[in-house]
């Protein structure tokens, strides 16, 4: 054992330097702690926070009612109940559409799934209510939320894409056969 | 004629070597090794038509792929399925296919159950189409078919199954190349059988159900197997259910004794048990009307009042009906209820409307009360004798059966109907007839004497029964010489040279099913043309033949039930007779007491006992006298003198209406059980929804009643009953694939012919009068609609948008008579009443009658007289002369 | 020369593309529609020329066509499939740089470039 080992070990000087950081932090006091909810942190661009029905640009409820987020949810938090737009035969839509959000792990699946967009994660975080029933949410409560947390809308999707000229539209407006 | 071939050929499928039945074709070959060789357009059910490319396989020493849908397999065939060349090829016919389909799927009800997708998450398949898909306008096709055609790949098979199973022709592909979209016959909406065949057979969603539109998705759904309740033919249902809501109805391919066909009825009528016009709680009568009670107090109530009333008049003062829409279960429990709770043989069941005629007449010559051929018998029988069957509308399946025996295999068609031969939208079977007769139901009786005098004086008489009962062969030859051609000519309109030539053809046939139906067995006279029917066939030695045979068809989906389970008054359970010995001791054994020797009162004379105050107390089950029997009987009148009206309904029917308590039961699609089918096959029922409200199963209202009486009949559930009906009729319900037909019994036989036919040879060998028709009326006659079943259905909204209401159908000839189109409202009217309903014009009603369906046919009873058969107490009132007129 | 039997005799100098066109315009009118191949491939191939001929072309079609041809030889019910792709495979094979020109005035034109990302789904 050296000289140099034998002082090292008896100021030790190992420990120190793996408590450097810590001690820096005990000498030069600087609190990270938010004062939430005073203080807000900046959330990560993909940030999956509460769940939310969109419409499209004219107002109309983007979702066609296809259960595939109830399919896709690990953790059955979706319900749907579908059915034909009343006044639009043949256009498809959910007559119900029900969020369990107590059991919602933001995972994303539903978002990823949906054919149409029709759901969005918002970066809404603040729910904690005293009654857990409050999470559970109905359809007008998901598109209220879409509404406040997504002010720019979609086009129909039908106009958008030139081979997806039919998707579920009501038969009158059917567009005609091109030529 | 099917060639039931035993060779056999050795190939090999992706080097599994198999050796199949020759004429397989590759695909079904495949399958029997596991290969899933990805098809569209290929169905077993129908001819190949080879048109999606799909199932392209590769054949050693075959240099083109070849389509293992129409390729026979043949010995020392090697075939691949799992190569490259073979994969690349399916995945660019998928292009293809998927070049114009739309991406639907989010909001196609196949979505999760279409073959299109599924071969295209096999395939990963992609597609380098960029051009415009082509569209097509969405045309309005059916209230309950929804099309779409962008989805549909060209497959053809809906089309090939309307016509090569259905025989309806309702579909056809219009357009050429890309623009082939499927279409309806003619400028209007779908008006077809709706026997939802394309619907189910179609491979993706271009054709699906608009009664369950977005409602479900497959992996939702819960699936319980049960049975039909519809008709007697007994078709096997899988009721889709979501959360206790009746969701959809189908039946898989090859499934039950209809192999995965079904009709309108079954595919459609599902959602009659979810009516909400449903009885769902006990009602009692308080002070005139029925007020809502807790079964306790209705329990109670009626225990009490039969334990008073029997102490007080005896168990004769009872009586009950039962309906044969109840499982075997209830119709066993319901007769052991009435025979040893009450000890009265005073009980009924719907099979008196029509159906005893059939098994009665079978009892009398045969020896059995069942049929001792098979559904697989019609098919592959080279002559079927119809008589009066209305076989599309009473038993579209038993239908379908024989119009696969003539168009599939070739058979000799025959048919005695009260029905014209012509196009309509739906199917005819005098159409596919070879010979056909077409006759009013008043003089069928005629035609099958016709038949018998043709077979006598041709010579036809088989040898070995001239030898054997030359005694009989000889009465029934002096019988019908009695008979003149002129005077059978002038009953039905048929020469003798026609009859000869129908006689010769049903000589001449090898395996010779002759089938009675509905129209015939509830007819004037019945019982007697059922046993000259068999005359007919044990003459032309038919009757003991192998694959030969005569099959009465039942008419409510358990009337051989009730008939077996002894729920008629003259018949034990085993359909044996109340005063046969053997079966006595063997019942008094199981049920630990003797049961009640007396002959019991049938349907009607229950009514006339009540009505004379000698029954007080009537026990219904699902049974609706005052409802389907004519008001001459007065059965309201007789049922509202009854000091105690048990119904046990699942809907507030006219005679429930009257009841002093009525108990909510609970409809098939909520209780598990067995039905014997027409042909004697028993099936499972199995519950697929919760009972309804506070309803229950009839046998466990039946059972709790006894235990409020004080003596109970106690099972823990329907299987404990059906343990002891095996105890009481050894080997019933035997559930399997195919019911082992019992055989015709040659004791039986003989005690026919040498003696049984003494009784009343001379009164069924007589002509049936001739039905006089005054000008200015016809012969109207009530019918069965192929898309009702009883009242039951008319509580079905699918089925009432076929069918909403009732219309007096008529020949155009008469229509003209009467100045009448469709749609004019016409007065029927003769001695007893009068009805106004409204006309439609109707090809295929003979000229001289007129039809209007029983399911609607409240109000046009009052025309109908009712005669009573002397041997088996059958009710007649389906026909009845009317004078027509125009009204406004 | 171009397929089902019949000698078709133009005039030289003929735009060998456009006559391909007419010919394939031919066949998907006269294609019965029962096979699938026969059935989509001749409208897509019409309409996939349709655009080569109008110069809105791009260099990926041709192989598309060369693939789709292919595809549709000897999977059809009928010969009719295989004589249809007939016109199109022998001026592909032949006259390959007249396409190749039109194409490629297309894209210079930038009349309309279809984005391949946004449209194969
Ligand atoms: S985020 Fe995940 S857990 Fe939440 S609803 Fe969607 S799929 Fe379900
Ligand atoms: S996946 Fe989208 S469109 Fe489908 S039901 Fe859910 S939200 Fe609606
Ligand atoms: S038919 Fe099949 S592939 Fe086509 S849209 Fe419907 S589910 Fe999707
Ligand atoms: S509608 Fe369905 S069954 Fe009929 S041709 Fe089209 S895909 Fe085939
Ligand atoms: S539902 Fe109508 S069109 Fe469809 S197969 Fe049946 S009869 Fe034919
Ligand atoms: S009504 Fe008769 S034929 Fe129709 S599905 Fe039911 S059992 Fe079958
Ligand atoms: S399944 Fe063989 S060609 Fe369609």
């Amino acid at each position: 054992m050296t000289l140099k080992t034998w002082i090292k070990t008896i100021t030790l000087y190992d420990l120190l330097v793996g408590m450097k950081t810590t001690m820096s932090h005990m000498l030069h006091y600087k609190p990270i702690t938010l004062q939430y909810p005073h203080e807000k942190r900046t959330l990560p661009d993909n940030y999956r926070g509460m769940l939310a029905l969109l419409r499209y640009e004219d107002g109309t409820e983007k979702c066609v009612g296809c259960d595939l987020c109830e399919a896709a949810c690990p953790s059955r938090v979706i319900r749907v109940v579908s059915a034909e737009v009343p006044g639009e035969p043949t256009k498809r839509y959910s007559k119900e559409y029900y969020m369990d959000m107590t059991r919602c792990l933001f995972c994303g699946l539903c978002v990823d799934a949906c054919p149409v967009d029709a759901l969005g994660m918002t970066r809404e975080f603040e729910w904690s209510v005293y009654d857990k029933r409050q999470l559970h949410l109905n359809k007008e409560q998901l598109l209220a939320i879409g509404d406040r947390s997504f002010p720019v809308r979609e086009k129909q999707l039908e106009l958008q894409h030139p081979n997806v000229a039919f998707f579920n539209v009501a038969f009158k407006h059917l567009p005609q056969k091109p030529g | 004629m099917a060639t039931t071939t035993t060779e056999t050929v050795r190939l090999t499928i992706d080097g599994i070597p198999i050796s199949v039945p020759k004429g397989t074709l590759v695909i079904e070959a495949a399958r029997r090794v596991g290969v899933m060789v990805p098809h569209f357009c290929y169905h077993p059910k129908l001819k190949p038509d080879a048109n999606c490319r799909m199932c392209l396989v590769e054949v050693e020493k075959m240099p083109k792929l070849q389509t293992s849908c129409s390729t026979l397999a043949t010995e020392g065939m090697a075939v691949r399925t799992a190569t490259t060349v073979v994969h690349d090829a399916h995945k660019s016919v998928l292009e293809f296919i998927l070049a114009n389909h739309p991406l639907d799927c989010p909001v196609c009800d196949q979505g999760g159950k279409c073959d299109l997708q599924d071969f295209s998450h096999e395939y990963t398949a992609t597609s380098r189409f960029i051009e415009t898909k082509r569209i097509f306008q969405k045309e309005y096709f059916s209230p309950l078919i929804e099309t779409q055609m962008n989805r549909c790949v060209q497959c053809l098979r809906c089309v090939r199954y309307c016509d090569e199973v259905m025989d309806v022709k309702a579909l056809a592909p219009v357009g050429r190349g890309t623009m082939t979209e499927i279409k309806s016959f003619g400028a209007h909406p779908l008006d077809c059988e709706f026997c939802g065949g394309c619907v189910q057979i179609c491979p993706v969603g271009a054709i699906t159900s608009r009664l369950s539109m977005y409602e479900y998705r497959p992996w939702m759904l819960k699936r319980a197997d049960t049975v039909c309740t519809f008709c007697g033919d007994g078709c096997q249902i899988t009721v889709q259910t979501k959360d206790q809501e009746l969701i959809e109805v189908n039946s898989a391919q090859g499934a039950g004794r209809n192999s995965g066909d079904l009709c309108a009825r079954g595919f459609f009528g599902f959602h009659a048990a979810s009516h909400p016009s449903r009885v769902t709680h006990p009602l009692i009568r308080r002070n005139g009307v029925l007020v809502e009670a807790t079964w306790e107090e209705a329990l109670e109530f009626v225990a009490e009042q039969t334990n008073r009333l029997k102490l007080a008049h005896g168990p004769h003062a009872f009586g009950g009906l039962i309906t044969g829409r109840c499982t075997n279960e209830e119709l066993y429990l319901f007769q052991k209820f009435m025979r040893l709770t009450i000890g009265t043989n005073n009980l009924d069941s719907s099979a008196r409307y029509g159906h005893v005629n059939g098994v009665q007449a079978m009892r009398m010559v045969q020896g059995t009360h069942r049929w001792t051929v098979t559904f697989e018998d019609i098919v592959q029988a080279d002559v079927l004798l119809l008589v009066g069957t209305n076989i599309t509308e009473a038993n579209p399946i038993t239908g379908l059966k024989v119009k696969e025996a003539v168009k599939k295999h070739g058979a000799t068609l025959l048919t005695i109907e009260a029905i014209q031969a012509a196009v309509g939208t739906i199917s005819n079977i005098s159409n596919l007839s070879e010979q056909h007769f077409c006759v009013a139901p008043s003089q069928f009786g005629a035609a099958v004497l016709g038949l018998l005098k043709a077979v006598v004086e041709s010579n036809y008489v088989d040898s070995a029964i001239s030898q054997r009962a030359s005694d009989y062969v000889l009465a029934v030859s002096q019988a019908v010489q009695q008979l003149t051609w002129n005077d059978l000519a002038l009953d039905t309109g048929i020469s003798r040279e026609s009859f000869v030539q129908m006689a010769a053809a049903l000589t001449g046939g090898r395996r010779v099913v002759a089938l009675a139906g509905q129209t015939l067995l509830r007819s004037q006279g019945s019982y007697g043309i059922c046993l000259n029917l068999l005359d007919l066939l044990l003459l032309t030695g038919k009757l003991t033949a192998q694959g030969c045979g005569f099959a009465p068809l039942a008419e409510e989906n358990n009337d051989q039930g009730a008939v077996e389970m002894g729920a008629v008054a003259a018949l034990l359970p085993g359909a044996l007779d109340l005063t046969d010995q053997d079966a006595r001791t063997q019942i008094a054994r199981v049920w630990k007491e003797d049961l009640p020797l007396a002959a019991g009162a049938t349907l009607i004379e229950m009514i006339d006992r009540a009505q004379a105050g000698i029954i007080k107390g009537l026990f219904v089950i699902g049974e609706n006298p005052v409802g389907s029997l004519p008001p001459q009987i007065g059965a309201k009148e007789a049922l509202g003198k009854l000091d105690l009206l048990v119904c046990q309904e699942l809907f507030l029917t006219e005679t429930a209406e009257l009841a002093h308590v009525v108990l909510p039961a609970a409809s098939a699609m909520e209780k598990a059980g067995t039905f014997t089918n027409t042909e004697g096959h028993v099936q499972a029922v199995r519950p697929a929804i919760d009972p309804v409200g506070d309803s229950r199963p009839d046998w466990e209202i039946l059972s709790a009643i006894s235990v409020f009486m004080g003596a109970p009949l106690e099972y823990s559930e329907a299987k404990e009953i059906l343990k002891e009906i095996r105890a009481v009729i050894p080997g019933y319900g035997s559930l399997g694939p195919s019911p082992i037909p019992p055989a015709v019994d040659r004791v039986a036989v003989d005690r026919y012919v040498n003696e049984g036919y003494r009784q009343d040879l001379t009164t069924r060998y007589t002509l049936p009068a001739r039905a006089m028709r005054p000008e200015g009326t016809v012969q109207l006659g009530l019918v069965q609609s192929l898309f009702h079943s009883g009242k039951l259905s008319t509580h079905s909204k699918g089925l009432l948008q076929i069918e909403p209401s009732g219309f007096l159908q008529m020949n155009p000839v008469d229509a003209a008579r009467f100045g009448l189109e469709t749609g004019d409202r016409v007065r029927l009217s003769n001695g007893r009443g009068e009805f106004t309903t409204t006309a439609k014009v109707f090809d295929r009603v003979p000229e001289g009658l007129a039809w209007f369906p029983d399911h609607f046919a409240q109000a046009a009873l009052r025309l109908f007289d009712c005669a009573v058969d002397p041997d088996t107490k059958v009710p007649y009132c389906r026909t009845a002369s009317v004078s027509v007129m125009k009204t406004t | 020369m171009l397929g089902s039997g019949g000698v078709t005799v133009m005039e030289e100098g003929t735009d060998m593309v456009w006559a391909a066109l007419r010919l394939m315009e031919f066949f998907y009118h006269e294609s019965c529609g029962k096979c699938s191949p026969c059935r989509e491939g001749s409208s897509w191939l019409v309409q996939t020329m349709r655009r080569i001929v109008a110069k809105r072309g791009q260099m990926e079609d041709l192989e598309t066509l060369v693939h789709l041809c292919k595809n549709i030889e000897g999977r059809t019910v009928c010969a009719f499939g295989d004589a249809s792709v007939a016109p199109i495979m022998s001026t592909l094979k032949h006259w390959r740089p007249e396409y190749v020109a039109l194409i490629q005035a297309a894209e210079a034109a930038n009349l309309i470039k279809l984005e391949p990302a946004a449209a194969r789904h």
